[in-house]
């Protein structure tokens, strides 16, 4: 296997990987058709942004990027026929796939674009990683099913708060609870639990702790928990 | 759907956190790994700690 080769295989095990991770698409060409057929808002990624991929590629092989592109346009990539040339590279495939997943065009894009220069290609595992590690980043869209084609290619559970946020069509309402102050923290965690216990379990708990009023002995339970509604 | 169901434990008091903590830590060795702890704090009361647990009944 030449270098080329070598380089070839690693952008489309990784796009196909993440092509897996992001679902309803069911192969690169999809991706590729996809990608032909969004336009985020003009802001095209241009080949400026995918330096930091050109660097990365470099290093496994003699060639720069451009010149890459510039092979892959006289070859076919498996049955599918699959050119380089026809969306500039695979980031700005990816990154109107992700445009699609998300019901919102957000700087997730932009995030994703440089988490995927920071990783090594054939990493894909360490990609969702940093998505995990980024939920803040993620909002409201397909990404419950997002994130359960996540755990299925990676085998790993994701943070909570990545798990719970972004179901399509519901929202996330937190509710908070203090108890009386008790002068020992016993009697305060005895009432958490009673308050805890009028809770069905459709309620995720998010904090559960005491509190003291400083040197006077005093403590209340405090509580946050949260409930998914429509 | 069912409520939650807790049990709350409180250790002895002791003198210093490290043995609150080694009793919490004998306690919850006790507790069948399936349930979900929800909560575990060591709680200062003037000079001595006491570790406090809620944990799925």
């Amino acid at each position: 296997m030449t270098a080329f080769d070598e380089v070839l295989s690693d952008i489309l095990s990784f796009a196909e990987s993440l092509t897996r991770v992001y679902d309803g698409v069911r192969s690169l060409s999809d991706t590729l058709v996809i990608a032909e057929d969004l336009d985020i808002g003009g802001k095209k990624v241009v080949l400026q942004e995918l330096q930091p991929l050109s660097e990365i590629l470099s290093k496994k092989t003699s060639k720069s990027f451009i010149d890459v592109l510039n092979i892959a346009e006289e070859q076919s990539v498996g049955p599918e026929k699959v050119l380089l040339d026809e969306t500039q590279a695979i980031t700005e495939i990816l990154s109107r796939k992700i445009s699609k997943v998300l019901s919102e065009e957000l700087s997730l894009i932009e995030v994703l674009t440089k988490s995927i220069t920071k990783i090594p290609i054939s990493d894909v595992i360490t990609f969702t990683e940093i998505l995990a590690k980024k939920p803040e980043i993620v909002i409201a869209g397909d990404v419950i099913s997002f994130n359960e084609t996540v755990v299925r290619n990676t085998n790993k559970v994701l943070p909570d708060e990545l798990l719970h946020i972004g179901e399509v069509d519901k929202k996330y309402v937190m509710h908070e609870f203090e108890t009386t102050w008790y002068n020992n923290p016993y009697n305060a965690a005895l009432s958490l639990e009673s308050k805890l216990e009028t809770l069905d379990t459709t309620n995720y708990i998010h904090l559960v702790d005491i509190v003291d009023r400083g040197k006077r002995n005093q403590f209340k339970g405090v509580l946050i928990y949260g409930q998914e509604t429509t | 759907m069912a409520n939650y169901d807790l049990t709350t434990h409180a250790t002895a008091r002791k003198n210093n956190p490290k043995e609150v903590i080694e009793a919490l830590e004998t306690k919850l060795e006790t507790v069948d790994d399936a349930k979900n702890i929800r909560m575990l704090i060591v709680v200062r009361e003037g000079a001595t700690w006491t570790g406090l647990t809620i944990y799925d009944a």
